[in-house]
């Protein structure tokens, strides 16, 4: 089909990771069809100024970027008429079109893709560009499942990242301080001292902190958000951290670092920067694998700990790019047990050895490599997205 | 209305101006409780049928078509032969017809035959069905708690997953809007 205007339909649940992949799809996907109209309806904009400062949360309409920002919660649902509808409409993670905006697409022909959550579940491949049969004649809907193996949709590539790895490999140490200098720490850059940043949910560190702790080298360590503030702060005084700063903690050869909120490309970036990442939720998760570091994946909480399964899928997927058989097993055995820690619980109740973890960093960091240069070539989400829509 | 997540095989459902009858119905659990359901669906007028995915909430007008308990007696050649146990009529369906039906189908159940302007066109399931356990693995000594599950092979051919503590030639409960297990059968 030939189209000029895209618009997007976010309900927020909670956190960042919903509008969060909206806003990168639509800046991707603005970028790869530059002459094509995009609009994204969110439910909440809060969330969304907080990746993105551009973003005036207390606007009903706003534009940055070229893309049109409107707050879905607040805006005149009568005035559906004015703006008129899209071509495409894509209802992000399955959350439903408004009523009026239906009625209005119901009378023009109009694509509905419903782009759902990642998942490297084998189930899902049987949804991926499957129609969905509305007995609208008008109407043509069809979902999009990404994924992370070829036969999926893929995930979203960002360009932005991609052309900043060389510099970001090149400058490490300078970059790497313009972090702890948010933090008001100008340390000199040690070649032996291992970086990480933590951006999970609830959970205890202790284990984390011990292994550590016994590492012969300078740890510094970017921690993002309250969840993992909270479990940080709780591991940290346990073991007897001294806060020297504001935001910086000491404890023994561990330097915790607070980090404020960042916009959503400057975290990206310090994903590449850092030696290991723990990550949480899609977006980031996305965001570890492709900035080829060693990482531990933080899955969203479920009910009946649907999150065991999600976990161990990707997990099946990953293991084909390790080639020793004993570094994955115990790498493994590292993200099933993180997960196992329960929602809302600083304290520690999982028994991690991240023994191995540390010790294998390198091959780990080279699996993460080769399936990150897989994702590149195979599993652009955008490319594939927007290639559907041309076959359609 | 009935949610995608409640159909089942048997059901019909109007989809714009057409009838179509639920031969298979498949439901995934998706992230953040997004689930979905994959159909195949008959379209009563034209006969074809065709695959079709929709969010586990999505709505559908459920048509009440005639429909009358009758019991399956044989199968030969891929056809299916029912029998109305009032008039003795005998009618045949085959394996599409039939869909998810045939997981539990076993000589002398009584079924709800679908009828169509006067054809049957389909079956309907009980939402609970009671079948024997013909082959599953002893369980590993201590799985008590019923959360880990292994594979078993049912009577009719039909595989589902059973708490560990499942034993061959035992009859349990399934549920077959979604093919998992229920409980031991009293």
């Amino acid at each position: 089909m030939h189209f000029t205007s895209v618009d997007i339909f976010c309900h927020v649940i909670d956190n960042f990771g919903d509008v969060g992949v909206v806003y990168r799809f639509a800046k991707e996907f603005k970028c790869a069809n530059p002459l094509c109209r995009v609009r994204i309806f969110v439910s909440d904009l809060k969330p969304l100024a907080s990746i993105l400062p551009a973003i005036g949360p207390a606007k009903i309409m706003q534009q940055t970027g070229g893309i049109e920002y409107i707050d879905s919660s607040a805006f005149d649902p009568s005035k559906v008429n004015e703006l008129g509808v899209a071509e495409v409409l894509i209802e992000a993670f399955g959350c439903d079109i408004p009523e009026m905006v239906m009625r209005l697409a119901e009378k023009q022909p109009t694509l509905i893709i419903n782009l759902e959550y990642l998942s490297a579940e084998k189930w899902a491949f049987g949804y991926h560009l499957k129609q969905s049969l509305l007995g609208q004649p008008l109407l043509k809907k069809y979902f999009f499942m990404p994924g992370i193996t070829e036969n999926s949709g893929g995930v979203i590539i960002d360009t932005e990242i991609e052309q900043a790895r060389e510099d970001l490999r090149r400058n490490r140490p300078k970059h790497l301080d313009s972090y702890l200098k948010i933090c008001n720490v100008s340390t000199i850059y040690d070649d032996q001292a291992l970086f990480g940043s933590v951006f999970t949910y609830v959970r205890g560190f202790d284990t984390l902190l011990t292994h550590l702790q016994g590492l012969n080298k300078p740890v510094y360590l970017f921690i993002f958000g309250d969840k993992s503030h909270v479990s940080m702060l709780n591991s940290l005084r346990h073991f007897g951290g001294q806060a020297l700063q504001d935001r910086y903690y000491r404890l023994k050869n561990i330097h915790a670092f607070f980090m404020p909120f960042l916009p959503q490309s400057k975290y990206d970036r310090l994903l590449c920067l850092t030696d290991f990442n723990l990550v949480r939720g899609e977006d980031s998760f996305v965001r570890a694998l492709l900035s080829e570091k060693p990482f531990i994946w933080n899955a969203y909480i479920q009910e009946n700990s649907y999150q065991h399964i999600k976990v161990s899928a990707f997990l099946d997927v990953f293991k084909t790019y390790f080639e020793d058989a004993a570094v994955f097993k115990h790498y493994s055995d590292l993200v099933l047990e993180f997960n196992q820690a329960p929602s809302e619980t600083p304290q520690q109740t999982t028994h991690e050895d991240y023994g191995r973890f540390f010790s294998d960093l390198n091959k780990i960091e080279h699996a993460t490599r080769k399936m990150s240069y897989f994702i590149r070539l195979n599993c652009d989400l955008v490319k594939k997205f927007t290639s559907f829509l041309y076959q359609i | 209305m009935k949610e995608a997540q409640d159909l089942r095989a048997g059901n019909t459902v109007k989809v714009g101006n057409d009838l179509f009858l639920v031969q298979k119905m498949v439901y995934n659990k998706g992230a953040r409780n997004a689930s979905m359901v994959k159909l195949k669906l008959k379209n009563l007028e034209t006969g074809a049928s065709a695959e079709s995915v929709y969010k586990a909430a999505d709505k559908f007008n459920d048509i009440v078509l005639e429909r009358r308990p009758m019991q399956y007696l044989y199968a030969a050649n891929d056809q299916y032969t029912f029998m109305d146990q009032e008039t003795f009529e005998q009618i045949d369906l085959n394996k599409d017809d039939l869909g998810d039906a045939l997981n539990y189908l076993k000589e002398q159940m009584v079924l709800e035959v679908v009828r169509h302007e006067g054809k049957a066109v389909g079956v309907e399931t009980p939402i609970n069905v009671e079948l024997k356990i013909e082959y599953t693995e002893p369980a590993v000594k201590g799985d008590t708690s019923g959360k880990v599950m292994k594979t078993a092979k049912l009577e009719t051919g039909f595989e589902i997953q059973v708490p560990a503590y499942c034993v061959n030639g035992e009859k349990i409960r399934i549920d077959t809007r979604t093919g998992e297990f229920v409980a031991r059968a009293q």
